[in-house]
């Protein structure tokens, strides 16, 4: 309400999720993406991280919820990931054990997100080629398989970072192009996000 | 620089309370210094004993250069001047120059020990190495390797101290901050301490599964819709439940996002008081000082940002404010008390409703709701019959509904167990009510026979019952109908679960098995023999005998009785086992609510509560598996909702009177309840500046 009606009227603004195992380099991922800045030793997320970015392109505004990864935190995650939009699931590509997590929150995803929810799979650490131990064959199979976006990333090179959120960006399902109303279309939108939350809620 | 241990002892000595606690830690190797002054208490070495002269020497010193203390000022009590002078005093010890705490480790310590262990502990070890050098990466002991490894051998020690939390993440922002003030095998004392059962009791909220932690989530929503109602309205406007911000103030300690030397403060106050509500009171103050500025923003992303940003950059004398705040909180223990009972309750309740839904789903459209019921049941037990989730709308409508007579149903459960308990003729039956311990225990069953007439808390029977002494049960009872949850019966006696359940809802087939919280409950169908309205017989001695401790959280016992870690009664409810989480505690608070408690009306973010299960717990999320403690708790509802038919006192529900004393047994602590103003108590009344030690 305090933003100007006609800004929102335009922008579409997603939620989107990381989930992954505790790092794998989701925050990272995500400071890399929203403030091009990378540190070796990312601050450990306990509970949840929360920034956002703008893609003025594509007229896109992401709310970033970044979780903590680890296990125990689990039943924390299904509050951030409701109502999603999008979510991207992180592994460190030289950890089988994160790519194995990985897939669990992907079928976690499947079963309990918004089935509309856009799910990206990220490898994570791709700096790291000596130390591989998820080939990327065996991910691209598993994305296909499940209908991912996959990339291979790495955050402290920023390869691929910016090309996995624009992608998502794109990917979003676009709101009606309608015409501004009079009543605001930014209402519009929050009933939209605020539907998706429900949707999601069904668990 | 004065440090945590200073702190704690200084607080304890001056408290004039032992220091003990180092024995409760690790009874083994900590030594204890009665005198309770800094630089003499935790020992590592065991060289304890005679007080340093040194750090007297400094305190007399900067007690005499204080001159006489100020105690003019409005209305200061004397005592806590004078505390403070002392601390103030103490924290011009010097803990580093040659009476500081030994660095060294003694090889035989428990903490030398338990850093040497290696076999089973791999993926522990791997979970905390990943975090060492990510918590405080710009603090320049963390930077270093010797830092991290302090770090890591801390948090390692205590893995294994405390097998069943071992890691979580968290826990090493707390450390680290300990570390920051003291060395490392001081650290993990002060660490244990407060994570021990005993004291604090913080492990509670790292346990897997994170439900107490839920519940204090749940908890301090309560009391900010209580106590701050505006702020409270607005926060769930924009859909900021305080899962979003206040879990990581709690998880760390408020070592993030505040500055570490607020961390240390409440590390102070925690080790002083021996117990945990500091951190609602804390949290509450957090909120107190920001409520101006966040009623100013009025969308998430600026809420959320500031919640996240701003304490950040807290001064020391904001950091002493907000202390103090928390200090003289408006909380009493009896409203933190209440609250989290009435959060127990919730989540009890939460699964008996479950239940009714499975019996609406089971039995053939008894009632007009059917329809909806049932796509809430399936959705929530996730059970077989349950595939017929429909509209998601039209189930959160239901599940809205339902919660809207949450409370007021635990109100009408609690009075009619209280009614029961009254009954305490031939054998007290699910008067467990107000009994703690196991004494009281040892009173069921009593070898008579007494029969419980089950009955679901919507027939006229138990309204006529209630009524008479409770007005408002009658009102409770009524909205709990309004609310389409009416109880059905499956006249068959089937067997599956959810006829399982339904029995439970229906308060004749509490029948033993129920309570016992695993699987045989779902052959409760076959022992119930309903004879609606009303008579359903049932063995007392069967329920609560035998199985009993295990029956208790089941049996509409306060929830205190079965805390696993029985010192903290105020913090029942927040053991792990599912069961457990059935507690339920009526004839403690919640059964008397403060006049002040609204109406609960949870709005939008009460699905994002139900999702972190705080509303409809677990059961949202069961598999066939775990429906049955759903039916268990459903079971004891209907123990509590059942009354028998010569009810006898009156002023039964006298505010004080909750206790529900069956006899010889104590009201223990329900009387603290009744009257909520009535026990205030103050950690900060005690020594108020115990904070201020961490300064500088």
């Amino acid at each position: 309400m305090a933003a100007p009606v006609s800004e929102l009227a335009q922008q579409q603004t997603a939620k989107l999720v990381l989930l992954g195992e505790m790092g794998s380099g989701k925050s990272s991922l995500v400071l890399r993406y929203v403030k091009g800045q990378f540190f070796d030793y990312q601050a450990s997320t306990v509970g949840a991280a929360f920034l956002t970015k703008t893609l003025p392109d594509l007229n896109v505004k992401f709310e970033i919820w970044d979780t903590a990864g680890q296990e125990r935190y689990h039943s924390l995650a299904p509050m951030y990931y409701r109502g999603a939009a999008a979510a991207i699931i992180v592994y460190d590509i030289t950890s089988p054990d994160s790519f194995t997590r990985a897939k669990s929150w992907v079928r976690e995803l499947q079963r309990q997100g918004n089935p509309a929810m856009i799910m990206a799979l990220a490898g994570n650490k791709a700096d790291l080629e000596s130390q591989r131990a998820v080939s990327v064959e065996e991910a691209q199979a598993y994305a296909a398989e499940n209908g991912l976006y996959y990339l291979e990333t790495s955050a402290k090179t920023a390869a691929n970072v910016n090309e996995l959120f624009e992608e998502i960006a794109r990917k979003l399902p676009k709101p009606e192009a309608a015409p501004r109303q009079v009543q605001g279309g930014g209402i519009v939108l929050e009933n939209q996000q605020a539907q998706d939350r429900r949707k999601g809620a069904c668990c | 620089v004065a440090s945590a241990a200073a702190a704690a002892t200084a607080a304890d000595g001056g408290g004039g309370d032992s220091l003990d606690g180092w024995e409760l830690v690790s009874g083994v190797l900590c030594t204890t210094d009665p005198s309770g002054l800094p630089g003499s208490g935790p020992s590592a070495s065991g060289t304890s004993g005679a007080p340093q002269p040194e750090a007297i020497r400094i305190i007399m010193e900067q007690l005499d250069a204080l001159g006489h203390l100020a105690l003019d000022e409005s209305g200061s009590d004397p005592v806590l001047v004078a505390q403070q002078a002392v601390l103030e005093a103490m924290l011009q010890v010097p803990w580093e120059n040659g009476i500081g705490l030994p660095t060294a480790i003694a090889p035989d310590s428990r903490f030398a020990v338990l850093n040497e262990m290696t076999a089973g502990q791999e993926e522990v070890d791997d979970s905390i190495l990943r975090d060492i050098h990510r918590t405080f990466p710009e603090h320049p002991y963390f930077g270093m390797e010797a830092g991290q490894r302090s770090l890591f051998r801390v948090l390692k020690a205590y893995s294994l101290h405390d097998l069943e939390v071992a890691y979580c993440q968290g826990m090493a922002f707390m450390a680290g901050v300990l570390l920051m003030y003291v060395p490392e095998e001081t650290a993990f004392r002060l660490f244990c301490r407060l994570m021990d059962p005993e004291g604090p009791n913080l492990r509670r909220l790292y346990l897997p599964g994170l439900e107490p932690l839920k519940a204090e989530l749940a908890t301090f929503e309560l009391l900010l819709m209580w106590r701050m109602p505006e702020l409270a309205a607005h926060m769930s406007e924009f859909g900021l439940p305080p899962v979003l911000y206040v879990s990581q103030w709690l998880m760390t300690l408020f070592a993030t996002p505040f500055p570490p030397a607020f961390c240390a403060r409440v590390i102070d106050v925690l080790l002083q008081d021996g117990h945990d509500r500091l951190l609602l009171r804390c949290s509450y103050a957090v909120m107190e000082v920001l409520e101006l500025e966040l009623l100013a923003r009025h969308d998430f992303e600026a809420l959320i940002t500031y919640l996240k940003m701003e304490p950040l950059t807290w001064e020391l004398s904001r950091q002493r404010a907000i202390m103090e705040r928390a200090l003289v909180s408006p909380l009493t223990d009896a409203d933190i008390d209440i609250a989290r009972d009435t959060v127990a309750n919730r989540k009890f309740l939460a699964a008996a409703l479950a239940a009714d839904a499975a019996a609406n789903m089971a039995s053939t459209g008894l009632e007009g709701a059917g329809g909806g019921t049932s796509a809430m049941a399936g959705d929530l037990l996730g059970s077989p019959g349950g595939a017929a989730v429909t509209d998601p709308a039209a189930v959160m409508h239901q599940r809205k509904r339902s919660l809207e007579a949450e409370v007021d149903a635990a109100l009408a459960l609690a009075a009619a167990a209280a009614l029961t308990a009254t009954v305490a003729e031939g054998g007290a039956i699910c008067n467990a009510v107000g009994v703690e311990g196991k004494e009281g225990l040892a009173d069921f069953g009593g070898g008579g026979r007494s029969n419980v007439q089950a009955v679901g808390y919507d027939t006229a029977g138990v309204e006529a019952a209630v009524t008479p002494l409770l007005p408002n049960a009658k009102l409770c009872l009524g909205r709990r109908d309004g609310a389409g949850s009416k109880m059905s019966i499956d006249k068959e006696g089937t067997s599956s679960s959810a006829a399982a359940a339904a029995a439970g809802s229906c308060g004749a087939g509490g029948e033993s098995s129920a309570c016992s919280g695993t699987s045989p409950q779902r052959q409760a169908g076959k022992a119930w023999e309903p004879e609606w309205p009303g008579a359903a017989l049932h063995e007392p001695g069967r329920r609560l005998t035998g199985a009993a401790e295990e029956t208790m959280g089941a049996a509409g016992c306060s929830g205190a009785a079965r805390q696993p870690y029985g010192s903290e009664p105020s913090s029942y409810g927040m053991s792990p086992s599912l069961l457990d989480d059935l507690d339920f505690g009526c004839g403690c608070g919640a059964t008397v609510r403060p006049k002040a408690m609204p109406d609960l009306e949870y709005g939008e973010y009460g699905e994002m509560l139900m999702d972190a299960g705080l509303l409809l717990p677990e059961v949202g999320a069961v598999d066939a598996a775990d429906a049955p403690p759903a039916a268990a708790a459903a079971a004891a509802a209907a123990a509590a909702a059942a009354a028998t038919g010569n009810v006898g006192a009156e002023g039964l529900f006298a505010p004080v009177g909750v206790g529900l004393g069956a006899g010889a047994v104590e009201p223990s602590r329900a009387g603290t309840f009744g009257n909520p103003g009535q026990k205030r108590h103050h950690p900060g009344q005690q020594m108020q500046s115990g904070t201020d030690l961490l300064l500088d």
